[in-house]
């Protein structure tokens, strides 16, 4: 008899979670994670499914029916974002179909927005700085909000004067368009909730619930840019490492709150900054792995698994980051040497990755095959492992035939 | 001025003590040391620098910093130049690098590293900065006529765009006039015969390398 749609889910959905929690499962998943093959797949450029959540999901939806992951990543809020962008004038990104050409990828700009000699003044009060410097610094149409006026002032006869912030034209049009854009924002995360139950419903399991970046890579991204982030660690480390102490007890806290609300308890984390040549194992050490890891602790506390992906290449770093609580944590890799990390990880976090990006992209469907299944011999034995593209998922530019090649080899080889 | 002070910039120079080298750089100067021999100071402590950072005793976060010290003094130092003798330093024609980050992609880091890293080791390098269309290289390499042109890339669009700025080489019969080198995020064996260069590095130390056998040059000359 013909499975139902809700049997294959809970299967897909049990293969996945086992090899997570570093057991075998009945074969090596294989997800549908991917930066923006979906629509090239479905023929949209990125410009339109920045803007129409229709072709969005339309896109992602063919994608998973006709690749048939056992997971797949959802994609409206990285993806379904341009008009936000647009009404906030959002400074620090490119996107498609906004200041770059319709068929352009996204990019995140290195900026400062938080000057050298400001990390007193965040550490004294982070809410109010972020209210006040760092969201009309980073979205112009909010830049009126650097005249909100000191929270516990509106406090009574406080309101009488210091609500007059509030009188200005220039204030009124921006809460005017924080209204407009808060209004695309609802949408995207109302549709982002009804397409994963739809693709539940076909069969198909969303593989996380929310996601969460390390403080060291936040303080780098969104407040001091990648340049100044590094010399700050050498000029200046005692103050970064007050404010990722500060943001480990406040923010990190908060979002993992949020995180173990959510029904699909996988957490996302990103991370960029602590990889082989950005920083010394010494640097590695001190200042990023102990928070990093106090916060997967936080994670795994809270009942969460998080699915750390490791952009680049960490070999180096195996030892240290396999001090962590076994079967508890999946750890993606790019270009980290995957055989080395199954050697050094195994039985202790589940890894995931190992299809470079240059094999799916200039690669055969061949060269794919022997690949993956040399992968499942090695990386699969015993269990705990997911395959996957080495850049963020699948590359937006990969071979249609080398993408079904990888998915056709582990279903055909990898039952265990 | 003694060269006890020299040796002491060279010294904290090399062992990033950016306020100490700053301080005493400027008294130096002040007190009249010659700016051109105070560069060739900073390009001996360079050296050091990036020697350490080849046996990995330093990362990105020592060259970043010593690049910022360096642009300091440079600044301190080259108004002065005018004023002071020719030094005569200028010998050999230096082996010129092309480098820039190939279009579509804004990522600068590590082609910047490389840069430094070349720099360093007596190159001069061009930089066409990032999102460098291809004609921009051709202008480049017609104007300046490189022994190497390095094509930076950390996105995978980049690959094509690899492949786009060589094939445009070809097109407009310069590609033989010098080796090509690829690099940045996953740029691997693959990508380099995919996009038809010469050669590809996963680090700044790999990118001199490919330089200095190509240009059959010793390590750390200049």
């Amino acid at each position: 008899m013909e499975k139902s749609a809700q049997q294959l889910h809970d299967e897909r959905w049990q293969r996945v979670q086992t090899a997570m929690a570093c057991g075998i499962p009945d074969r090596v998943p294989i997800p549908m994670m991917n930066a923006d093959f979906h629509a090239r797949y479905a023929g949209y450029t990125l410009g339109e499914v920045f803007y129409d959540a229709d072709k969005l999901e339309r896109a992602v939806e063919k994608t998973v029916l006709d690749f048939e992951p056992d997971c797949f990543e959802q994609q409206h809020t990285r993806i379904f974002v341009g008009r936000q962008l647009d009404l906030l004038d959002y400074g620090p990104m490119e996107w498609p179909g906004g200041r770059i050409g319709p068929d352009d990828a996204f990019q995140y700009l290195d900026q400062e927005i938080m000057k050298a000699d400001e990390y007193d003044e965040l550490l004294l009060d982070p809410s109010w700085y972020w209210l006040s410097k760092v969201i009309p610094r980073t979205a112009r149409a909010l830049a009126p909000l650097a005249a909100f006026p000191y929270p516990p002032l509106l406090t009574f006869s406080g309101v009488a004067v210091h609500t007059a912030a509030f009188g200005t034209p220039e204030m009124k049009q921006a809460m005017d368009r924080l209204h407009e854009a808060g209004k695309c924002a609802l949408e995207t995360v109302t549709r982002e909730r009804a397409f994963i139950a739809r693709m539940a419903g076909l069969g198909f399991p969303a593989q996380r619930g929310g996601a969460l970046l390390c403080p060291f890579d936040f303080v780098v991204d969104f407040l001091r840019g990648g340049k100044n982030g590094m010399l700050d660690m050498m000029r200046r480390e005692d103050k970064l490492q007050a404010l990722i102490d500060r943001l480990m007890k406040t923010f990190v806290r908060r979002v993992v709150d949020l995180n173990a609300r959510l029904p699909n308890k996988v957490v996302f984390v990103p991370l960029h900054w602590g990889i082989d040549g950005f920083m010394s194992p010494a640097q590695f050490k001190r200042i990023y792995w102990p928070q990093l890891r106090t916060m997967l602790q936080m994670l795994i506390d809270a009942g969460l698994h998080p699915l750390v992906f490791f952009e680049g290449n960490v070999t180096s770093r195996l030892e240290i980051i396999a001090d962590i609580p076994p079967g508890k944590c999946t750890y993606q890799f790019e270009t980290t040497d995957i055989a080395r990390a199954k050697d050094v990880l195994g039985g202790i976090a589940c890894v995931r990755g190992g299809v470079p990006a240059s094999l799916l992209i200039s690669g055969s469907p061949g060269e794919v095959q022997d690949h993956v299944k040399m992968l499942i011999r090695r990386i699969g034995k015993d269990g705990g492992y997911i395959v996957d593209g080495g850049a963020a998922g699948i590359p937006r530019e990969a071979r249609v035939e080398n993408v079904r090649a990888m998915f056709d080899t582990v279903k055909a080889y990898g039952a265990y | 001025m003694s060269d006890a002070e020299g040796q002491r910039l060279v010294t904290l120079l090399a062992d990033m003590q950016e306020a100490e080298a700053l301080e005493l750089a400027r008294r130096m100067l002040d007190a009249g040391f010659d700016p051109v021999k105070l560069l060739g100071l900073c390009r001996e402590a360079m050296a050091i620098v990036g020697a350490r950072y080849e046996a990995q005793e330093y990362f990105l976060t020592e060259l970043m910093l010593a690049g910022e010290m360096l642009t300091e003094i440079g600044a301190m130092a080259k108004p002065l130049i005018g004023q002071a003798r020719d030094a005569g330093t200028a010998a050999a024609a230096p082996v010129k690098v092309v480098i820039g980050t190939v279009h579509g992609d804004l990522h600068d880091i590590g082609k910047n590293i490389v840069t430094f890293m070349l720099d360093i080791n007596g190159y001069e390098v061009v930089d066409l900065g990032v999102n460098v269309p291809s004609k921009a290289f051709i202008d480049a390499v017609r104007e300046h006529h490189p022994a190497v042109v390095g094509l930076s890339g950390f996105l995978t669009l980049a690959f094509d765009a690899m492949k786009d700025t060589i094939d445009a080489f070809r097109t407009a019969g310069v590609r033989e006039d010098f080796r090509v080198m690829i690099g940045g995020g996953q740029v691997d064996e693959r990508v380099m015969k995919f996009a038809g260069a010469d050669g590809f590095g996963q680090n700044a130390v790999e990118a001199v390398s490919l330089c200095d056998g190509w240009t059959g040059r010793a390590r750390h000359a200049g």
